[in-house]
């Protein structure tokens, strides 16, 4: 695994970004780390709330007021997004670390063509390129994640593409530069299953190749189980849970993860009642004390009450919990 | 298939749209240019049975015609060719008293629960409207009848003064189900009922829906691109592309033995969290518009199998061996 490299492309240490709101600062999410190797994917998953949109934004530095990243350290590639001047960062953002979003528009300008987009991206971060070798790379970048006829779809409008062709020009737009990072936030889920699959085999032998390390952020566990290596469970803003893909999956530590992959359809008997998580995630301004997935959980006594830390339970898997699962199931 | 007599039958439906031609297009065809009308068949000669409490699943992926076919069953719209019938009376979508009881008996629960409540109503009144203007309960007992509807779906009834967007995501859901309900229904078309919920949330609503399937006797038509949920509720699964059935059967049979080419790509690429580390390979091709579909077997240009005879001739929906319905020419050989 890419752990035994010396640095790693992504390392985000006790990241912390709240909103500032009438009644105060509200931490959005709270003592987050990460860790991505070269070449890695990883899966970042939680339920609306949870904060892992705002984990990927606050990595890019692109919360903007009232929300602020009040501390932590962003290190791609050993460098601290959080402490280089804003030119360097630009210099950065599109070029060693991109993104993708779940709405390609939000990448895409409705009113200029393919070309011109994919080549100022070119530009701004190497204006010594000329302009036929640009054509040149933005065409093999098309024909890279699957779009037939690259050359002449150069010329097209957003418009003028499917919903899945869109999210594959974000997806090339993301690629131009060879970036060390992606940080994909639920780039498939507006897409149907066929399309789906499609992504993600793009995605996977890009990674696969040419060594990007990618996060992909998404709601749906059973994405992230056929795509990652590790698995990042976030819940009510801090991550939860840590580890391999297959001991997150199969030998969960925390109640909720547990929770989680037992109310999948997929992981019951056709027509019994589905396990369910009793209650809400509750607003971020109302969470509770200590550990904050205890209002909902079975296993919660007085000392939950008490903040927990992300502690290693068995080798390299890690959970936010004092009475994690670890008796034989 | 079943024996239980068919609660809806949908006879050979077929629905088309199409789009008026706007001023150049008129008068460049008045001046003898070949300017054609664009119409998409959204529902394709399609035919349909839900039995007494029967949980039929409808997947299919966008533009499928699935929602259309949603609408006809529950006679939100009306067919452009062939019958959709209520316990054998075809539904009728006028004014008359006959045709207002049928479409009691026939509710539909939206996806978005937010845009299909109205902002400005009450909960209790959101539920309790439809009961009371329909007479579905003597006018004195409409608060009883709302609160134990309420409560029969997991709502507190000291919550009915609240308005919609003060409820989150899954109560909201119950609400539209609550309003289904309050009119008593015995078939309940769902259409991606639980798509925008999330997990844990998502398996609470599916509990309720076999909760009250089982305590009320309804059936269900339940349209849903997951089929991981489909498999879950529904005894039987039809699959849809542009606007046609490719295979319908039992859904254990479906799922264990998918025979349709589209309905085997459909099974074997949808993410499962049992599948790790896979190597994507997925069928390529994008779903065509539906305005320009293919010709022949619609699904020819992406299917693996596909031969000459698939570009030409389409595949009539017939039955295999062990039951199940399939259109696939691949069947005859």
């Amino acid at each position: 695994m890419a752990r035994s490299h010396a640095i790693p492309t992504l390392k985000v240490e006790g990241l912390e970004t709240r909103f500032v709101t009438r009644r105060g600062p509200v931490p959005a999410i709270l003592d987050v780390s990460l860790t991505v190797g070269r070449g890695e994917i990883v899966g970042l998953v939680g339920e609306s709330g949870s904060g892992k949109s705002v984990t990927g934004l606050s990595i890019m530095g692109l919360i903007e007021a009232p929300g602020e990243v009040a501390a932590g350290k962003v290190l791609l590639n050993g460098e601290d997004l959080r402490t280089v001047s804003r030119r360097r960062l630009r210099q950065l953002r599109g070029d060693r670390i991109a993104m993708v979003f779940q709405d390609p528009m939000m990448t895409l300008n409705p009113v200029l063509r393919i070309r011109t987009q994919m080549v100022e991206a070119i530009r701004a971060h190497d204006s010594s390129v000329g302009a036929e070798a640009a054509r040149q790379r933005c065409r093999d970048a098309l024909a890279q994640v699957g779009i037939p006829s690259p050359e002449e779809r150069l010329d097209a409008y957003p418009h003028q593409f499917s919903g899945g062709m869109r999210q594959r020009v974000a997806i090339a737009i993301a690629l131009l530069n060879r970036p060390d990072l992606i940080i994909a936030d639920e780039p498939t889920t507006a897409l149907d299953v066929t399309i789906q699959a499609q992504i993600l085999a793009v995605v996977q032998s890009l990674c696969r190749e040419h060594g990007t390390a990618l996060i992909w952020i998404t709601h749906d566990l059973s994405v992230v189980a056929g795509l990652a290596e590790r698995i990042y469970v976030m819940y009510g803003g801090s991550v939860v849970e840590e580890g391999g893909v297959d001991a997150v999956l199969d030998r969960p530590l925390h109640p909720y993860t547990d929770g989680l992959i037992r109310s999948v359809p997929w992981h019951n008997e056709p027509g019994r009642p589905l396990n369910q998580i009793r209650g809400m995630v509750p607003p971020l301004d109302r969470m509770p004390r200590g550990c904050r997935f205890r209002p909902r959980c079975d296993r919660a006594t007085e000392g939950c009450r008490e903040p927990v830390a992300l502690a290693d339970i068995r080798e390299g898997h890690h959970a936010r919990c004092i009475h994690p699962l670890v008796e034989s199931r | 298939m079943t024996a239980r007599p068919p609660v809806i039958e949908v006879r050979r439906v077929s629905r088309r749209f199409s789009r008026r031609l706007d001023l150049v297009q008129r008068v460049a065809r008045r001046l003898g240019a070949s300017v054609h009308q664009r119409i998409v068949h959204a529902v394709d000669d399609v035919s349909l049975t839900i039995g007494e409490g029967e949980a039929v699943g409808l997947v299919g992926e966008s533009g499928c015609g699935k929602s259309t076919l949603g609408r006809l069953v529950a006679g939100i719209d009306a067919p452009s060719a062939g019958e959709v019938c209520f316990r054998g009376q075809r539904i009728a979508l006028d004014d008359s008293e006959a045709a207002r009881r049928t479409a009691l008996k026939i509710q539909m629960i939206f996806q978005d629960p937010l845009d299909s409540l109205n902002p400005r109503h009450r909960m209790g009144r959101i539920v309790g409207e439809g009961a009371r203007y329909h007479r579905v309960v003597p006018p004195g007992e409409i608060d009883g009848h709302v609160d134990s509807v309420l409560e029969q779906v997991g709502l507190d009834p000291s919550m009915k003064s609240r308005f919609p967007h003060q409820f989150s995501g899954g109560q909201r859901q119950r609400i539209g189900i609550a309003r289904a309900l309050a009119v008593r229904p015995e078939v309940v078309v769902c259409d991606e009922s639980v798509a925008s919920l999330d997990v844990s949330i998502q398996a609470q609503i599916i509990n309720l829906f076999m909760r009250l399937r089982a305590e009320l006797g309804l059936a269900y038509l339940f349209i849903s691109h997951d089929i991981g949920v489909v498999r879950h509720i529904a005894d039987r699964v039809v699959v849809m592309y542009l606007g046609r059935v490719v295979e319908e059967g039992p859904t254990k049979t479906l799922f264990d033995d998918p025979n349709h080419p589209y309905t085997q790509a459909l099974m074997s690429e949808v993410p499962r969290l049992d599948n790790r580390h896979v190597d994507f390979n997925p069928i390529s091709g994008e779903i065509p518009s539906p305005l320009d579909p293919p010709s022949g077997c619609h699904f020819h240009p992406r299917c693996p199998h596909a031969h000459e005879r698939c570009r030409a001739e389409v595949p009539a929906l017939k039955r295999l061996s062990d039951g199940r319905l399939s259109a696939c020419h691949l069947n005859d050989a």
